[in-house]
């Protein structure tokens, strides 16, 4: 078996092009580049800032032409040549909204574009940083609050709220490659939406973000409406399983193990 | 025929409403240019080729329609008037007016895109077809597409973010450009 030449590639020769392909699920990018740029991504911080770019624009950009996909009525009926009824008057948006909502929108497009991975939706987040639960520094965000406190708190398989409707649910606890344990949970919302996310904690103490997937309805409200056809495979679940695979470091710790670390030594031990 | 084809553009019409606010970045310049894409279809509807797609052949048709605008009146100003999709109700409130702020945002810096970034925005980004499928669309290269694409998500996400333009060292120009 020879080994393929592009799996030696430098992370400078990963373009720009290859990244967007990787996060946009390109079905033309060969398996061994999408191998090599997810074993270069938990080692490469400059590989991840290139990539935000194509992560914000796939997600939060598209979802913000959502409101888009429902059509006046008027419109239909002048392309199917029934009576035209008038169009909606349309007023609009009040100052005061504008302040109430543009600090919170500022603060979640920010988070999002921070992560490695993100969705169409930044507002699951949003709703969490309504209840101070994740600060936000240069390097992107952090578990605060009762976020924090739930990730050193809260055993794998079970549930805890962390304000703002929003639930987390540990599901496992590992070291990366980095020394520093790490959990895999699932953000809960309203019961019917779930999302993935991973966090590490780091010498500080501080718990970092760095992975967090949409919150995705069972029916995204602009499905009916044609929302995501001709949409190519989500690639997103792949990317978070390779990425969290790349970063772990031995075995998922048994609920023994993870027992003493939240219990007795309160994070203390050393992976 | 005609009937068929009439309800197959019904049921195309909010991704080509989508499409075309991307497009043009005004509600009523897009419902404008909807309504005339249809109508055009309409009138083609003999050269649409039955098996093929119908939202390729009808992107195709409102892409060039706008830009035909651009060119001949340069439409395409800096007002971008999207408050207006106010009277679109949601099931959340809140959820509807943080929606179409974050839509007359992005519409304003897509607005300093240049035509050909933007479309390919509209296809890829928030329509979600394939790299080829946009290519085919603008009838441009696929590595054309993939460059002027790349470029153009950077811009959106520094303008958007406040970030900078996270353009990597351009790696020695490779012939037959490929993934």
């Amino acid at each position: 078996m020879t080994t393929e030449p592009e799996d030696k590639m430098p992370d400078e020769e990963i373009t720009d092009e290859m990244l967007m392909a990787y996060i946009d699920g390109d079905p033309e990018l060969p398996p061994h580049r999408r191998r090599r740029i997810a074993a270069a991504l938990p080692h490469s911080p400059a590989l991840v800032k290139r990539m935000n770019s194509f992560i914000f624009t796939k997600g939060p950009v598209q979802r913000a032409f959502d409101e888009t996909l429902v059509v006046p009525e008027w419109l239909i009926a002048a392309v199917t040549g029934e009576a035209k009824p008038a169009p909606k008057p349309r007023s609009r948006a009040g100052f005061l909204d504008v302040i109430r909502t543009a600090r919170w929108r500022t603060v979640a497009m920010a988070a999002v574009g921070a992560m490695l991975i993100a969705g169409p939706a930044g507002w699951l987040l949003s709703e969490a940083m309504r209840n101070s639960s994740v600060d936000l520094d240069a390097r992107g965000v952090m578990a605060a609050g009762s976020l924090r406190t739930a990730l050193e708190t809260t055993p794998s398989g079970t549930k805890v709220d962390v304000g703002a409707g929003v639930g987390l649910s540990p599901k496992a606890t590992f070291a990366n490659v980095h020394d520093q344990w790490c959990r895999q949970y699932v953000l809960t919302y309203r019961g019917d939406l779930e999302a993935p996310g991973l966090a590490c904690r780091e010498s500080g103490g501080n718990w970092r973000v760095l992975l967090q997937e949409a919150a995705r309805p069972a029916s995204p409200p602009g499905t009916i409406l044609g929302s995501g056809q001709g949409l190519p495979v989500n690639p997103e679940g792949e990317a978070f399983d390779l990425y969290r695979d790349q970063l772990r470091k031995g075995n998922t710790l048994t609920a023994d193990e993870e027992r003493r670390l939240l219990r007795e030594d309160r994070w203390t031990r050393k992976p | 025929m005609t009937d068929e084809f009439r309800t197959r553009m019904v049921e195309l019409m909010p991704r080509l409403r989508r499409f075309a606010v991307a497009l043009t970045g005004d509600l009523d310049q897009a419902d404008d240019l909807v309504q005339e894409t249809c109508m055009r279809a309409l009138s083609r509807v003999s050269q649409w080729q039955e098996g093929t797609r119908l939202d390729s052949w009808m992107y195709r048709i409102a892409q060039n329609l706008w830009l035909d605008r651009v060119r001949a009146r340069k439409v395409r100003g800096e007002r971008v008037d999207l408050e207006a999709a106010r009277d679109v109700s949601g099931p959340d409130g809140r959820d509807v007016v943080d929606s179409r702020l974050t839509l007359a945002a992005v519409s304003a810096a897509m607005a300093e895109l240049p035509e050909e970034q933007r479309v390919l925005v509209a296809l890829v980004c928030i329509d979600g077809i394939s790299y080829k499928e946009a290519a085919e669309i603008t009838g441009s290269p696929i590595g054309t597409v993939m460059s002027r694409l790349a470029r153009a998500r950077r811009h959106l996400h520094a303008r958007l973010e406040g970030t900078e333009d996270t353009a990597q060292p351009t790696p020695p120009s490779k012939p037959g450009f490929s993934l």
